[in-house]
């Protein structure tokens, strides 16, 4: 039966060169039909029960047997109408074919799916009716039969490739007794299946090349499984594996590692200025080494610098401390940015730096007077309540604060600091963190 | 003699490397000052670049703590650099051993990276350069980590110079005043 079946089909398939075009318009108007006959049947759903349960097993989850159901629905749904329906699944599956070739293939082996998918599209309605009955005759044991050897021949590897078609040609079904065993037995890495499913369904495709029409029917089951897991995927999958690529934990592993370090690339990409324009890994890391080497090379410079001014600094050891409250912000503001309020705020600073480092001095008396006002502006919202406690804080500084210090630092000190202190440092001052670190 | 300042954000990175330096510098500052220091000849200028160099790492290190394979690298270095320096005093030959060991177990640790990872060419010769700038970085460790270490690193790199930067400038302003007087 099957080669006098393969017989119309070969010929069709040589003869008819159907044009890429008409084929997706075929695939488009079997798809329209395929939607007005979508509601599914639910007097079929307890045949499939089997099937489901099997299926389960593999992939668990509510929501994938709901989608699972209204598949089965459809497949089902073949044999009432046979001549029509039929010729829906084989129509769904050269569509399905065209989708997945169309989507990244080797072009080599894109060529056999071209031409298993002109022969099945061509092929005439009676020789689909005939598959479509071979289909329901073969229940659901069979298919989820028909599905596990190829699985596990995509798990054994693509360069058996032809001998597992001879394989196939010969005992189909003592092989797929042994492996649909061997499946449940091997109870399924969920990733892992998914993958090879999808991977099952192309090289399901080029046993349909193999002109059997048995295996067409499975390959047609397989495509609605491997749509359903499709559908499924993206919930915990990123990675798949397309034609050619190898499906064992290993290289799903590799292949994980290296989505990994793509998505941290991309992260580095934006750390790193001037890194946008670049494509590829090895460009990237030249970037990325450059601007890590210009870095070091900045720091040591700097560090170069403050080894270089650090002599002259022992005179101003106390006042290091005061200026521990801005030196990270003072970087961010540019100098000269003077106001008015630049001297007072930077009066009432500098003697609050003073009093909390010489607090054992007369001028001692104004401590808690500051420092009550400084609590008491504390909780406020802080660049308005600031300003004016600075304002305050002038205000009373300037009657017996400037005196005081005048006799204790002497003047010189006090100039050297109120005059050579730019602007700079008050907007370091300004900014709303260093208002809290003064607060 | 410690004013009481409560930072703006003592958890954020920047505020924590900004006390630790400073504290260091000025410990320096005060070794230098000390008597014991005083009487010995003032360190060179490459000395004193070392030392600050060294305060500058540490206190990165230490202000992103230990949950890091660079700054962990950093904090080791330093103190293993602190106890030679100390054992150098004392004896140096337990020193060069220990050093030579060191090394050994570095080169150990970068042939079992190599061997692991699977990259060629010029990939992997940039990855190896990458590791070599990455403190912590020629540790066994995948390049996903070492990029995730990398990010880290130039995050708080950027972040020293930043500071660093404004500390400079600060005390080139006290040094002109003072050059001024």
């Amino acid at each position: 039966m099957l080669h006098c079946l393969n017989a119309p089909g070969n010929a069709a398939g040589n003869c008819t060169d159907m044009s890429v075009l008409e084929r997706q318009r075929a695939r488009t108007k079997w798809q329209e039909e395929q939607l007005i006959h979508q509601p599914p049947q639910p007097c079929y759903f307890e045949g499939n029960d089997q099937f489901n349960n099997g299926f389960s097993m593999l992939n668990q989850g509510q929501d994938f047997l709901n989608l699972m159901n209204s598949e089965m629905g459809h497949v089902v749904k073949v044999d009432p109408g046979l001549d029509n329906n039929g010729w829906q699944e084989f129509g769904q599956f050269g569509g399905e074919v065209l989708g997945l070739g169309s989507s990244g293939f080797v072009t080599g082996s894109g060529f056999e799916l071209n031409y298993g998918i002109s022969r099945t599209v061509s092929c005439p309605e009676d020789v689909a009716a005939a598959a479509a009955v071979e289909e329901t005759a073969a229940t659901e044991t069979t298919q989820r039969e028909s599905v596990s050897p190829e699985k596990m021949t995509s798990l054994v590897g693509r360069e058996s490739f032809k001998k597992r078609k001879a394989d196939k040609n010969q005992s189909l079904k003592a092989v797929a007794g042994e492996e649909s065993r061997e499946k449940r037995i091997k109870g399924c890495n969920e990733e892992d299946e998914s993958k090879i499913t999808e991977e099952y369904s192309n090289n399901s495709k080029n046993t349909t090349h193999n002109n059997n029409i048995k295996r067409e029917t499975s390959a047609d089951t397989s495509k609605d499984n491997s749509k359903v897991s499709e559908v499924q995927k993206p919930d915990y999958i990123h990675v798949r594996a397309r034609r050619g690529q190898a499906t064992d934990s290993h290289s799903l592993a590799e292949r994980v590692r290296r989505e990994k370090i793509s998505e941290r690339m991309k992260y580095l990409q934006d750390l790193v200025p001037g890194c946008n324009k670049i494509t590829g890994k090895a460009g990237m890391l030249d970037e990325i080494i450059n601007y890590v080497q210009s870095l070091q090379r900045q720091v040591e410079f700097l560090s170069m610098k403050l080894a270089a001014v650090n002599p002259s600094l022992d005179f101003n050891i106390d006042n290091f401390f005061a200026k521990e409250v801005f030196p990270g912000s003072t970087s961010n503001f540019p100098i000269g940015v003077q106001s008015e309020i630049t001297n007072p705020a930077y009066l009432q600073f500098n003697p609050l730096q003073q009093l909390a480092s010489c607090s054992g001095l007369e001028m001692g008396i104004n401590n808690p007077d500051m420092a009550l006002r400084r609590t008491i502006s504390a909780p406020l919202s802080i660049p308005d309540t600031f300003l004016d406690s600075s304002c305050f804080d002038q205000i009373q500084t300037s009657s017996g604060w400037d005196g005081n210090l005048q006799n204790i630092y002497g003047m010189e000190f006090l100039q050297g600091r109120l005059t050579s202190f730019p602007g700079q440092q008050f907007t370091g001052s300004n900014e709303a963190s260093n208002l809290k670190m003064e607060m | 003699m410690t004013p009481q300042f409560s930072p703006m954000n003592p958890n954020s990175i920047k505020t924590r490397f900004t006390h630790r330096f400073l504290r260091a510098l000025k410990r320096l500052r005060k070794n230098t000052k000390s008597p014991t220091a005083a009487s010995s000849p003032p360190p060179s200028f490459s000395l004193r670049y070392q030392t600050v160099k060294m305060a500058a790492d540490a206190s990165m290190a230490a202000a992103v703590g230990p949950r890091r394979v660079w700054s962990r690298a950093i904090l080791r270095k330093v103190r293993s650099r602190g106890f030679s320096a100390r054992r150098i005093r004392s004896g140096r030959r337990s020193t060069a051993s220990g050093v030579v060991r060191r090394i050994r177990r570095i080169k150990n640790g970068k042939t079992r990276v190599e061997e692991k990872i699977g990259f060629f060419g010029d990939d992997h010769r940039k990855t190896e350069e990458l590791r070599r700038l990455v403190p912590g970085g020629e540790e066994a460790m995948d390049l996903y980590s070492l990029l995730d270490e990398t990010a880290h690193y130039i995050k708080c790199l950027s972040t020293q110079v930043h500071t660093s930067g404004g500390l400079k400038s600060e005390k080139r302003n006290f040094g002109l005043m003072k050059k001024s007087q």
